[in-house]
């Protein structure tokens, strides 16, 4: 008499709208910089402060980087782009409409490749359009105020929408890593979550296993990190797949994820849906795009990666997973390449780099646009390590140091006494007092224990504060003992 | 025509406030003045461009753009001193929320 | 001659060759504000100080051997929704009352640097949404020939301070015909130049696709003069054009021989007065005198004109309008919570006119009717171009009244808005289509007060309009004062 219960198989379908701000001088349509961290309101004008009689006026800049990732997101360049206004109440807006595009998009129909080789698979970009950003709000505890600050009103963003072709979490944060990477090698704009400098809302909703029709979507906003992204997409997931379970309906709304609770919170009902009345804006006439001008834009695009990954192994012979590694980011391509340049072994480089160097980036929470370490320092440090002047052990102290400061290893090596001991006579010494001082350890060593040397020669680097060879401290025991 | 919740979602939308007692009168305002306009639809537009920018065309105006170089910023005192209520280098407006 | 009675030009020839002092007009200017602005009430802001300063800095350099600029000493009126920096500018509203601008208009700008002085601030409409200056919160503007009518409007302030000696050139903006409606209501001639010709930074917006300042003047000779000094391509403007033929006091031919003037039929029939159909052909007729060739013919669309206007006009308008919510400059009136702060602060802060007009224009955009109403209108603006393209085929210049009526009774136009939009039928076209266009005097009413005739040319022509102009001003002789 029950029916049959079975429950059904979903399949998460998830798409992106990503607001990246653009690295211009000045802000997209006036003259004020675009620049983070100034004192509050510094950075205004009465254009972006929405002042009666005031004219917006397009910054070529934003333009031609939009077109440039565009391109390298392969779409196609609108021949005729336009903007338009979008309209709807909100202090950090001064003119209470954005200016966006929505009819006349600059670029469209682009994809991005997630994954390698035969598991590549493209996810699909349906736009990027060019648009202002809102000033910041700060909220004042106390009193029932928001304090408002104009230097980010006006700032150029991209917003980058994919269809929804992207299926988890993982899938998610890969489009993510390599829009970055994209990004990155234009030099574009240094995306930084955490900053504010890339924002992430996701689209997500449940299609049944076999069907065609997408379910209802949520979108999601308050992403601020890839972590959080991860936990919000796994909970919202989960959320609606237990509502859909229990019969419910998805409630078609934007959600704000919460990191530190691990929930997200319905933001906007969508009785009120917001009728933003896009129209073209009158004040901006339209932009035409010739075939010359995107051919220039083309032309001007830097190496990407996979070229650029594909040269490292042919013109300096390193293996193709050590160029993968270092084309990752383009600020560490250069860094690698410049390094090489100065007639150090490629291989030494690109393995300082893989090893010392991203454990570090990894520790102190630097990405490669923080390393400060020049080429010329870097260079001199490992030559002096390949010389013997120091230690490796030394060599990745002064690294440690030297990677978010260029301080000149040379100098700084000489100041804190750090060169390996040259002085052959002074060592002889040393080990023959480790010997003397040693006498269990010189026996069992005499007796065949060749643990025993690895104590000895322990606390001869110990006695000389690990500036001598290991190896020749290692060779001059053996002499001494043996003797 | 204009029905009531359409003169009351065009007041939200617009931020004005419609006190109960004038909402028939301006709702007969807003419907008498869309009629007037509703003439338009004698004609045919199906395939006409719509006309956005009269001149701009026609004086072979296209790309009006700027450099990327910094000319304005900062008399703060200047630009804000309008501001109605501030909170020393900020503007403070009502609370919002999100 | 009287010092009142010359015109801008020549006052500013004669103070560059220091035949008259600078201060000797502007006191006389002042005289006449203490005689009539009481009663007429032309200015929002009169800035006695700063003028006299600037009649006195004019003194010195002249003195010092150094060449003025062409407008040196001609005391000019700005109207109130241009921004003059440091100097209040209301756009004739509660929510701009005491708001300070931080920057010149480009116009302003160019005024000042052609060493004009500037006298005050002139009356308006409130956001220049009206045509009879009833509708500022600070009260109306009389017309300085029977003080019981408007002005005209919106720019009634400006007109009125030409027409009456108050200033000697007075700059406005016209988005439907406020620059030539209220010259025509007041004897004076107004002009809209091409769309696009002066920059429109500083000039607080009404429907950005359609504003334009014009200048308001004695004379046809005043008005190029005028014109030259402040169009000028702005890189602060993205629609503002270059525009290389703006010396418009030369070159301009004398006559009108051969010249081919159009008169577009009057379908929309009743509503023109008799009187004014009756100037409006004596002009035509005189200038076929003079060897024009007059043709009348139908435009066919006349009828989709003003609902076209509004369409666009208070769809933009409700955009641009939205910046005034009490948080970063202007009224705010204090409520609970953000959205009532937005609410009160902007139902107390415009007037009734205002608010009809952002609600029209918020429908026309809004979601559902978007394509119905203000799509279909930029589609219907573009049939109206393409008849005037059509014309100008044929014709180098139409001819036709300014107003269907002269100047209105005080207090009578409130009544229906809707009456009162459809006297904007002879001029909107030009704002639609960017076209240049002028009015100038050409008779009296038997009422007393000014008709005037409005000349139309096509995009960049102003050379014609003061062509014919200047030939019309030969034939009737005189001046009005």
């Amino acid at each position: 008499m029950s029916e049959n219960d079975v429950k059904k198989e979903y399949e998460t379908v998830i798409g992106l709208e990503v607001h990246v701000e653009l690295s211009t001088r000045t802000k997209i349509f006036c003259g004020c910089a675009a620049t983070f961290g100034a004192p509050p309101n510094t950075l205004v004008c009465p254009v972006c402060l929405g002042m009666p009689g005031t004219l917006p006026v397009l910054n070529r800049r934003v333009v031609e980087l939009a077109m440039a990732v565009g391109l390298a997101l392969g779409c196609d360049v609108t021949r005729t782009t336009r903007f338009d206004r979008k309209n709807y109440f909100y202090p950090d807006n001064p003119q209470n409409y954005q200016i966006s595009q929505l009819y006349l998009p600059i670029c469209r129909n682009g994809w991005l490749g997630i994954g390698e080789g035969d598991d590549e698979r493209k996810i699909r970009i349906h736009e990027l359009h060019a648009e202002e950003d809102a000033g910041k709000l700060t909220h004042d505890e106390e009193g029932k105020e928001t304090l408002v600050d104009y230097n980010r009103a006006g700032v150029p963003l991209i917003e980058i929408v994919t269809e929804p072709d992207l299926k988890n979490a993982g899938e998610v944060i890969a489009f993510l890593e390599k829009l970055r990477m994209v990004i990155g090698y234009l030099e574009a704009s240094d995306c930084k979550l955490q900053e504010g400098s890339m924002r992430v809302d996701v689209n997500l909703s449940l299609r049944e296993v076999g069907s065609e029709q997408l379910g209802t979507r949520t979108e999601m906003k308050n992403l601020n990190s890839f972590r959080a992204i991860t936990r919000a997409i796994d909970a919202e997931a989960k959320r609606q797949k237990e509502l859909l379970d229990a019969g419910k309906e998805i409630l078609q709304e934007t959600r704000r994820w919460d990191d530190q609770k691990g929930v997200s919170y319905s933001m906007r009902s969508k009785e009120d849906a917001q009728d933003y009345r896009y129209f073209p804006d009158p004040d901006l006439p339209p932009v035409v795009i010739s075939e010359e001008w995107i051919q220039a834009v083309r032309e001007a695009l830097p190496e990407m990666r996979e070229e650029r990954k594909e040269r490292f192994v042919r013109e300096y012979g390193i293996p193709a997973y050590d160029a993968g590694v270092i084309t990752q980011s383009v600020r560490l391509a250069r860094w690698f390449e410049q390094t090489a340049a100065l007639g150090i072994m490629p291989k030494k480089v690109s393995n300082w780099i893989m090893g010392e160097g991203l454990r570090l980036l990894r520790e102190k929470e630097m990405d490669p646009e923080d390393v400060r370490l020049s080429p010329e320092h870097f260079a001199a440090l490992i030559r002096m390590n390949e010389e013997d002047e120091i230690t490796n052990a030394t060599a990745k102290e002064v690294f440690a140091k030297a990677i978010d400061t260029d301080l000149d290893p040379k100098s700084y090596v000489k100041a804190n006494g750090l060169m390996t001991m040259r002085d052959d006579s002074l060592l002889r010494e040393t080990v023959k007092r480790v010997i003397a001082e040693n006498e269990k350890s010189v026996a069992d060593y005499k007796n065949g224990k060749e643990k025993a040397l690895g104590y000895l020669v322990g606390q001869t680097m110990k006695a000389v504060r690990g500036q001598a060879l290991p190896a020749a401290v290692t060779a001059m025991l053996k002499e001494e003992l043996n003797a | 025509m204009i029905s009531m919740e359409t003169l009351e979602r065009v007041g939200r939308l617009a931020e004005l406030e419609i006190p109960e007692n004038q909402r028939e009168a301006a709702r007969q305002d807003l419907e008498k003045m869309v009629a007037f306009v509703d003439v338009m639809k004698e004609l045919n537009v199906k395939d006409v461009e719509p006309l956005y920018q009269v001149t701009a065309e026609r004086a072979g105006m296209q790309n009006v753009l700027r450099d990327d170089v910094v000319t304005e910023g900062g008399d703060r005192e200047a630009l804000l001193g309008n501001a109605p209520k501030r909170r020393g280098e900020f503007a403070s407006v009502p609370k919002t929320f999100a | 001659m009287k010092i009142l009675d010359l015109t801008a030009v020549e006052l500013a020839e004669r103070i560059r060759r220091g035949e008259i002092d600078a201060m000797e007009s502007l006191e006389a200017v002042f005289d006449r504000i203490s005689e009539r602005e009481e009663q007429l009430h032309c200015y929002l802001v009169l800035d006695r100080e700063g003028a006299r300063a600037k009649a006195r800095e004019l003194q010195k350099r002249r003195s010092a051997g150094e060449v003025l600029g062409p407008l040196a000493g001609v005391p000019v009126a700005v109207k109130d929704n241009l921004c003059t920096k440091g100097m209040g500018t209301t756009c004739g509203s509660r929510i701009l009352e005491n708001y300070i601008p931080p920057y010149d208009a480009t116009a302003v700008r160019n005024l000042r640097n052609a060493d004009a002085i500037i006298l005050g601030k002139t009356n308006l409409d409130e956001f220049g949404m009206g045509n009879t200056t009833e509708s500022s919160y600070f009260g109306l503007t009389r017309n300085p020939w029977n003080e019981e009518r408007s002005a005209g409007g919106s720019s009634g302030g400006s007109a009125a301070a030409v027409a009456s000696g108050e200033c000697y050139a007075a700059i406005g903006t016209d988005t439907g015909g406020s620059v030539r409606q209220p010259a025509s209501h007041c004897g004076v001639v107004g002009l809209k130049p091409t769309y696009g010709t002066v920059s429109r930074n500083g000039l607080i917006a009404y429907c950005s696709s359609m504003d334009q300042a014009g200048p308001i003047t004695k004379d046809v000779r005043d008005s190029a003069a005028l014109l030259s000094v402040i169009a000028s391509r702005d890189p602060k403007d993205a629609t503002s054009l270059q525009r290389d033929d703006l010396s418009f006091l030369e070159n301009i031919p004398q006559d009108v021989e051969g010249l081919r003037i159009g008169i577009p039929a009057d379908d929309s029939g009743k509503g023109l007065d008799p009187e004014i159909r009756e100037a409006i052909w004596s002009v035509a007729t005189a200038l076929k005198e003079r060897g024009a060739v007059l043709e009348e013919f139908d435009l066919g669309i006349m009828k989709y004109v003003v609902p076209a206007y509004y369409t666009i006009a208070c769809g933009e308008a409700s955009s641009n309008l939205e910046r005034y919510d009490g948080m970063k400059y202007g009224l705010r009136v204090s409520a609970e919570g953000l959205q009532e702060t937005y609410r009160k602060t902007r139902t107390a802060g415009f007037g009734a006119e205002v608010r009809r007009r952002i609600l029209l224009g918020t429908f026309a955009l809004s979601e559902g009717y978007y394509d119905e109403y203000y799509m279909t209108a930029m589609k219907v603006r573009r049939l109206i171009r393409d008849a005037y393209d059509k014309a100008f085929l044929k014709y180098d210049v139409l001819l036709g009244p300014t107003s269907p009526q002269i100047a209105p009774k005080l207090g009578e136009s409130g009544m229906d808005p809707l009456a009162s939009y459809l006297a904007d039928v002879y001029t909107v076209p030009a704002n639609l289509t960017g076209m240049p266009a002028m009015s100038l005097p050409c008779a009296m009413h038997s009422t007393g007060l000014p008709i005037g005739v409005q000349l139309t040319a096509a995009l960049f022509q102003e050379k014609t309009l003061f062509q014919v102009g200047a030939v019309w001003e030969q034939i009737r002789g005189k001046r009005y004062e």
